[in-house]
């Protein structure tokens, strides 16, 4: 049932550090509304496709299309349609939410009043209402990932690209992103998770895209993957694939260290 | 915002329709400059050291600021006194000028211009490169201006009183010109510094080229005058050559002199020309050909984890092995002790704060040392050599000076950025940290105090002769035992493991000023005893007694004789 146009798509995208590729020339199609669990190890070139798709990266192989939109042509235009929560919580911590979120809108272009009242709304969803003039510096990690997510949402993108959103997040506030991810792909929203949460990106995830070294491994829904590998969580097709030894055997050489 | 920002936002967007027709997006720029002075106003800077506690924004570290610059530009003042008309005195000026403000931007740049945030919060938007690199630029002029013009007040008061109010009044433009072309100059470096380099080097770098600054400008400072009155600066003209046209500020002196008394030819006029048009061109240089390819490699400083890790996988792990090693086995004892050594050791050769804040002192000990001798070198050789008349005081201050680096090095062997790494030792089940510190206090004497002092016992030996043996025991023996004093009374902390704001405070400093009044005592009692033999090695067998006990002492330390707790 998918539709005729993907919505991103990546076709032989190599990416080189030095003389390292780290991206071993990537295919991908995307298509609206879906949400794709993007998995590997670490080192595994997971941030680097990130990247490549929010435009901090330029110099790559290969080509990418973003709604038909070629970021190396017009980056600017591809951006706008893209919302980016990254990992870290990289904030300008000495704004308050209100002024952080009111940068965020002036770049997307929104209407003042418009970016004012959804920003309230969402930052009051999320329990920050009382800290929107409040400095982000005294902020735990939990509230400052709240912001992000909301600065990531706030221009209500087609694309949401989503770097580890849950982490420094309590359980609760999980249970809300996990949500908050089911209603957007309803929305129509296409959404790029990149996690190291197997538990969550089973759940959340329509298809899932494994990558290893650079290069995908495996790409399917969970249901197809079980069927494939004959595992039953994706924990364990995760480690079947990508681990080159025997995970049991590492933690037994562990404990063989204390002898 | 505050009053001084507003009003600076509003004058650099005056061109709105200029930047709009070179592709800028004006509400991106306004902004991300709102943003930023938002931010500048509330960054925690180094004369206001209240943390948190203080949420109020205050100004009175922008006053200071502005302060400090207002009296470097009386400093300034004195180029009026060089040579005998205007556009050699307005050269100097602005030779000035522009050299302190490129030394003020390299240092402001990496931590005003370089955020590497931006990387994630900036550049996933929207905006394009150009708009980027302008607010950049903008925002850096704005940061300058609030010095520039303090910095040219001095002047433009001089010119009016001793000219008119038109010549003062001219002097203006070319500063605003002067101080473009600066914020193009070092441009241009970072540019050529990101071609040449890994972005991932490119702080280091960066820091490499601050302390050479500081070097050269601290030599100038110190130089520059007392040349002025060696050679008779004050009746000097600058002969009517064409090579001129290659040093900027020459432009920028000769298009005031063209203004302000139009002369005939085409030389004055070309000044005039060059001085308006080079600014400009290397604003439109910048935004135009620099822009896209400093954005792409900028987002590359922040790191990735792939490159780091190749880059020191191929340094194979020297921890056991090598020198360090060696002296670690030498002077200290298995566990805590060796443990902070080789810990130190490591810390004082990678960090960049560590190696910022200690390594000018390098420098400005060689500058000091040729000042000391820059007026009258041949007889101070001699007496050197003789040790005779002012010799011996020459001696000792060479075989002393070094005190300044040991006592700089041991100062912020306690501080770093990354102090919350220092757990560690907080974890650690250490019964006496002082074993710890010890190890410390040991690794900086081996890595500065033993090559500087083999340098300086080398030098003497070749200039004076064995004869000066028993001075330069008694001196590093006194050394030995001031760098332990140093450490015995400022205050005791575990290596690098203190936030360097409210670093040392005022006890510390009362402390530190009661070593040195020691080390004044040990010094100056050496010079009375410099010619008594005996004298000097009975006193060089009790001052390295001394040292040795209270180095054993600081070993002994307990939790409670430590500075600081783990902070979070």
């Amino acid at each position: 049932m998918e539709p005729t146009a993907p919505i991103i798509r990546l076709s032989h995208v190599r990416k080189f550090y030095g003389s390292k590729e780290v991206l071993k020339g990537i295919d991908l199609d995307i298509y609206p509304g879906q949400v794709i669990g993007y998995i590997g190890p670490n080192g595994a070139g997971k941030s680097t496709t990130v990247k490549i798709l929010c435009g901090l990266i330029s110099d790559y192989e290969g080509s990418i299309e973003i709604k038909g939109v070629n970021p190396k042509e017009d980056p600017v235009t591809a951006k706008g349609y893209i919302g980016y929560i990254p990992e870290l919580a990289e904030l300008y911590d000495v704004l308050t939410p209100a002024e952080f979120l009111s940068l965020m809108a002036e770049l997307y272009n929104m209407d003042a009043t418009v970016a004012q009242e959804r920003m309230t709304k969402m930052l009051a969803a999320f329990g920050l209402a009382d800290h929107m003039h409040e400095r982000m510096d005294t902020f735990s990690k939990g509230m400052r990932q709240k912001v992000l997510i909301t600065s990531g949402l706030l221009h209500n993108p087609d694309i949401i690209i989503l770097d580890e959103p849950l982490s420094g997040l309590d359980a609760n506030s999980v249970i809300i992103v996990k949500e908050l991810i089911s209603k957007l792909s309803k929305e129509g929203k296409t959404i790029f998770y990149c996690s190291h949460m197997m538990d969550v990106v089973e759940k959340v995830s329509d298809r899932i895209v494994l990558i290893n070294e650079g290069t995908v491994i495996a790409n399917g829904t969970f249901e197809e993957l079980k069927a494939q590998q004959g595992d039953s969580s994706l924990e364990k097709i995760f480690a079947h694939l990508t681990a080159q030894t025997s995970l049991t055997d590492a933690a037994d050489q562990l404990m063989n260290a204390f002898d | 915002m505050n009053f001084q920002n507003r009003i600076l936002l509003s004058f650099v967007l005056l061109p709105k329709k200029f930047y709009e027709k070179i592709g800028v997006n004006t509400r991106h720029l306004k902004a991300i400059l709102t943003t930023k002075l938002i931010m500048d106003d509330r960054r925690p800077n180094t004369w206001q050291q209240i943390k948190q506690q203080e949420k109020k924004v205050s100004n009175k570290a922008t006053l200071l600021t502005m302060f400090v610059s207002a009296l470097m530009g009386c400093i300034f003042l004195f180029s009026f006194s060089v040579g005998n008309d205007k556009i050699t005195q307005l050269t100097v000026l602005f030779s000035f000028f522009i050299t302190f403000l490129a030394c003020m931007l390299i240092a402001d740049f990496t931590n005003v211009l370089i955020d590497v945030r931006d990387n994630y919060i900036i550049l996933p938007k929207p905006i394009s490169d150009k708009t980027f690199v302008l607010s950049r630029l903008l925002h850096i002029f704005i940061h300058v201006v609030k010095v520039v013009l303090p910095l040219s007040l001095p002047s433009f008061i001089y010119l009016w009183v001793t000219t008119s109010f038109y010549g003062a009044l001219l002097l203006v433009p070319f500063f605003l010109l002067a101080t473009l072309f600066t914020i193009f100059l070092i441009n241009a470096v970072y540019i050529l510094i990101l071609k040449l380099t890994t972005p991932q080097k490119f702080q280091q770098v960066i820091s490499y080229i601050q302390i050479v600054f500081a070097i050269v400008s601290y030599a100038a400072y110190q130089l520059v005058p007392r040349m002025i009155n060696k050679f008779n600066l004050s009746s000097y003209s600058m002969p009517d050559s064409n090579g001129y046209l290659f040093l900027p500020s020459y432009w920028f002196a000769g298009g005031w002199q063209q203004l302000f008394q139009a002369h005939a030819g085409f030389k004055p006029w070309l000044c005039l020309g060059l001085s308006i048009v080079i600014p400009f061109v290397s604003v439109w240089i910048v935004i135009k050909f620099f822009a896209p390819s400093f954005n792409s490699k900028l987002s590359q400083i922040s790191g990735s984890g792939e490159v780091l890790i190749k880059a020191s996988a191929r340094k194979k792990q020297t921890a056991f092995t090598g020198y360090s090693y060696f002296f670690a086995k030498l002077l200290t004892r298995k566990g805590g002790e060796r443990t902070g050594f080789l810990i130190t050791w490591k810390m004082m050769l990678r960090s960049r704060d560590f190696k910022m804040k200690v390594y000018p002192v390098i420098g400005y000990l060689i500058v000091l040392i040729v000042m000391s001798m820059i007026n009258k070198f041949q007889t101070t050789i001699t007496d050197i050599r003789n040790q005779t008349g002012q010799g011996p005081v020459y001696i000792l201050s060479i075989i002393y000076l070094t005190s300044f680096l040991m006592t700089s090095a041991l100062g912020n062997l306690g501080i770093s950025e990354r102090y919350k790494s220092a757990w560690i030792y907080f974890t650690a089940p250490v019964k006496t940290p002082g074993i710890i510190v010890s190890g410390a206090l040991k690794a900086a004497l081996v890595h500065f105090f033993l090559p500087l002092g083999v340098c300086v016992a080398i030098v003497l030996f070749a200039v004076c002769g064995i004869t000066v043996l028993p001075n330069i025991i008694l001196g590093f023996c006194n050394q030995l035992l001031i760098m332990g004093l140093f450490a015995y009374f400022t205050s005791h902390k575990l290596p690098f493991s203190s936030p360097p704001e409210g670093a040392g405070g005022k006890s510390n400093f009362m402390r530190a000023l009661m070593a040195l009044f020691i080390s004044a005592i040990l010094v100056v009692g050496h010079y009375f005893v410099y010619r008594i033999t005996p004298v000097l090695y009975i006193f060089s067998a009790m001052s390295l007694a001394a040292g040795w006990m209270i180095l054993d002492s600081i070993k002994k330390y307990g939790w409670n004789k430590i500075d600081g707790t783990y902070r979070d």
